[in-house]
């Protein structure tokens, strides 16, 4: 009698001690979601404050913002590419290089983050050859990098066309517009592209091509 | 104790129901960390409001209400929940036989959460070492473990926590062994590594496996460079022994001020966070976002020797002030921002090429944690853990030992000796453990050209040569290896008995004696003395080979111990 009453309170003893840990199992999981729904909301907000405020061109405050967003939330790189852009817009262009060169130490082929490291070194050019070597290195990164669906489309290829033109490198200027008149679609891009290719190198003509080309691929 | 019928049905002994217990350990604490995590981040936000940008009174406010509130519950609510969670452990192993109560859980919890919610420049890490060694203390009563279990299951619960808190096992289990026990228990290693391993896995199915920080691609440009690091190491270790130093002077002093300023001292300090987290954030809480971003150069050496040098008067003052919280986090912030200002710093002026400023922050984060917690191991092993990088290794190293040494030759106590000794408790420290070397055979034999009989040598033979050199017993080595003492006494009867012609290996009984190695430690030699007082001692490249004898006299006169002192003590001699 005193042994299965014994053993009966050991499997009471155990039936709680196993229900306690679901009971934790379920509450850990409500705090986790909780967390994460305040995370990911307030990292929104912010990100969302700051896109309202850049295109009021209040570029301090939303470079406030921004960084606010991804150090609440630094698994998005929404956040941190829209960071990197903003400090590159503002001139800080080694604090927007470190946001990116960490996308890119995970992801070395980042469409993306190539795209905007490309831009940094596009505007770091003006100091030097190595720059403009550096940024044709992320511009074809980008290019051939990995995209979310769609796909990046022509514009960076189109971008790399015009910083060609701005470093007065005409014949891989011309052999980039070559590979735009295969790959644009539609036929007045393609024609465009053409043009420019045929047009005299360095010439204010090839210019108004291309930035008719970009208008007419990127209105 | 009654096992529960499935355990009983399974036939398991004490040992393997420990040892699945510490899986049950490594479950529970996993997801109790996961929840202080989640309590952490979520006060932070509702007190602090973002992490960069927030209103200045909200940053002022928050750490000071906070480390009130916080210093109050554990001096009033849960009085058991306060003091160092290491220390706590320890004391648990070595005083209480293992009993950590329930409340010094729910305490650490609540406390904790507060005071590093709302922005004490404390970590997480210590804390959830004690919530795990009280989950397992809880757990190994509620299973009837025995006392010898119960007494070893805090450690296990401590490495859960730990590992949990910090998303690295292995270093959890490092820190527990190197720290906490001091010495490598095969039992109790086994349930640390499951505790930890089960904690780590629980503690990722929630949070991710994201590692905490996102490291960069490590590099080592120059062999030169490993001056720069040991160069770093050594200031780092003179840093941490101040570090060590001022949380001793500012706990003396509280000591002297009257009671009531114990409620003064966690407003005072939060205070003080506020006001300099108006334009350093970055030294608020475990600061971890910090480290992850100096790791990647968002700062220049200016900005990370400052954050440094303020989180440690930070860390300083809101430890000695008894505000709830752990040691772990700012250490690695403070090396990792000081390593990582010093290596930025030595790059401009360096005429060799040198490593990126993330390879110095890397490198960094354990070097205050060697100088202050005197874990060297540990701290090897962390950033190694942390990096995932074999390369690392080298330089963390130089580092590490640098910050180590230098420390332990400025300031002889580690962080948790010194704790402990103002808590009024004398545990014993790890690093004592390690370097009290035990005393070994080659300490106490009597070496020389020792003779012993060879197998075939005929009785009358070896009575003559004993009775020529004096002597009235000798070695006799056995045809199959070993020795035995073979007397004068035992010679004549041969003689007498008309064997005096036979070999002595056959006449001599078969036992053997045990015989010593000069390396063996004294306290296991002491042990195989049974019948005979003198033992021979051979050496181990040639087990034939006689290099001596060891007579218990010896052992006792290594000691200092006389045979007189002994025999009055009931002992051997």
């Amino acid at each position: 009698m005193l042994a299965a009453l014994t053993a009966r309170q050991t499997q009471v003893r155990v039936a709680a001690i196993f229900g306690g840990i679901a009971a934790l199992f379920a509450a850990t999981g409500f705090a986790v979601r909780w967390e994460h729904a305040e995370r990911h909301g307030r990292a929104a907000r912010h990100f969302a404050r700051a896109n309202a405020l850049d295109r009021q061109l209040r570029l301090d405050d939303a470079l406030l913002e921004y960084r606010t967003a991804v150090l609440i939330d630094r698994e998005r790189e929404e956040y941190q590419l829209g960071l990197a852009d903003a400090l590159r817009r503002a001139g800080r262009l080694a604090e927007a290089e470190a946001y990116l060169r960490s996308m890119l130490e995970r992801n070395p082929a980042h469409g993306r983050a190539n795209l905007a490291l490309a831009r940094i070194r596009a505007r770091q050019a003006a100091a030097g050859k190595e720059h403009a070597a550096a940024a044709d290195d992320a511009y074809r990164r980008a290019i051939a990098g990995d995209w979310p669906p769609p796909g990046p489309g022509p514009a960076p290829r189109l971008e790399w066309v015009a910083f060609l033109g701005e470093t007065s490198r005409s014949s891989l200027q011309t052999a980039q517009l070559l590979i735009l008149a295969q790959e644009l679609p539609g036929p007045e891009p393609r024609r465009l592209a053409a043009a420019a290719a045929l047009a005299p190198a360095a010439s204010e003509e090839r210019r108004q091509l291309i930035d008719r080309l970009r208008a007419v691929v990127q209105p | 104790m009654t096992p529960p019928p499935l355990l009983s049905r399974l036939r398991l002994n004490e040992d393997q129901r420990a040892l699945l217990l510490s899986v049950l350990i490594g479950v529970v604490t996993g997801l109790l960390i996961v929840c202080f995590h989640v309590a952490i981040e979520l006060i932070g936000w509702y007190s602090r409001g973002t992490p960069v940008g927030a209103q200045p009174w909200r940053t002022i406010l928050s750490p000071v209400l906070g480390c009130t509130a916080a210093a109050l519950l554990v001096m009033h609510v849960f009085p058991r929940g306060r003091g160092s969670g290491v220390i706590q452990t320890k004391a648990a192993l070595y005083i209480s036989d293992g009993y950590v109560p329930a409340s010094a859980v729910v305490g650490k919890f609540s406390a904790c959460a507060i005071s590093l919610g709302s922005g004490a420049a404390l970590g997480p890490e210590d804390p959830a070492l004690h919530i795990g060694s009280g989950i397992a203390s809880y757990l190994g009563r509620l299973f009837r473990l025995s006392r010898s279990h119960l007494r070893t299951i805090s450690p296990v619960g401590a490495a859960a926590g730990i590992g949990a808190a910090f998303n690295t096992p292995i270093t959890a289990v490092l820190f527990v062994v190197e720290e906490i026990i001091g010495a490598w228990n095969a039992s109790v290693l086994g349930a640390t590594v499951l505790a930890a391993v089960s904690a780590v896995v629980t503690a990722r199915a929630f949070l991710g496996d994201s590692p905490l920080f996102r490291i960069p691609p490590f590099e080592l440009r120059h062999p030169a460079e490993l001056l720069v690091y040991g160069a770093t190491g050594l200031i780092v270790g003179a840093l941490s022994a101040v570090f060590i130093q001022a949380i001793r002077w500012l706990r003396r002093q509280n000591e002297k001020q009257p009671p009531w300023m114990a409620y003064v001292r966690p407003a005072g300090a939060g205070l003080l966070v506020g006001v300099i987290g108006v334009w350093m954030p970055q030294i608020m809480g475990p600061s971890y976002d910090a480290v992850d971003e100096a790791l990647h150069g968002y700062y220049g050496w200016q900005w990370m020797l400052a954050f440094g040098l303020v989180k440690l008067c930070c860390t300083v003052f809101c430890f000695a002030s008894g505000t709830p919280g752990g040691m772990f986090a700012p250490t690695l912030f403070i090396g990792a921002t000081v390593g990582g200002g010093l290596g930025a710093l030595a790059s401009l002026y360096s005429p060799i090429p040198m490593s990126g400023v993330g390879s110095f922050v890397l490198v960094g984060i354990g070097t205050f944690f060697a100088g202050v917690f005197r874990a060297p191991i540990t701290s090897i092993f962390m950033a190694f853990e942390v990096s995932g990088n074999y390369r690392i290794l080298l330089p963390v190293m130089v580092a590490n030992l640098a910050a180590y040494y230098v420390s332990r030759k400025l300031e002889p106590a580690g962080f948790f000796d010194m704790v402990a000794r103002l808590e009024g408790m004398d545990l014993p420290s790890a690093e004592q453990l390690r370097e009290r070397a035990p005393l070994r055979v080659e300490h106490a034999f009597e070496p020389g050209p020792a003779f012993a009989f060879p197998p075939g040598a005929a009785a009358e033979a070896a009575l003559a040569d004993l009775r020529r050199c004096g002597q009235t017993r000798r070695l006799a080595m056995r045809r199959r290896g070993g020795w035995s003492w073979v007397s004068a006494a035992q010679l004549e009867d041969f003689c007498r008995r008309g064997f005096g012609t036979e070999s002595l290996d056959d006449l001599l009984p078969q036992g053997r004696l045990p015989h010593l190695y000069p390396d063996m430690p004294l306290d296991t030699a002491l042990r195989l003395y049974e019948e005979e007082d003198t033992l021979p001692v051979a050496s181990r490249a040639h087990s034939d080979q006689l290099l001596g004898v060891l007579p218990l006299a010896s052992i006792l006169a290594a000691y200092g111990l006389s045979p007189k002192v002994t025999r009055a003590s009931g002992g051997r001699s």
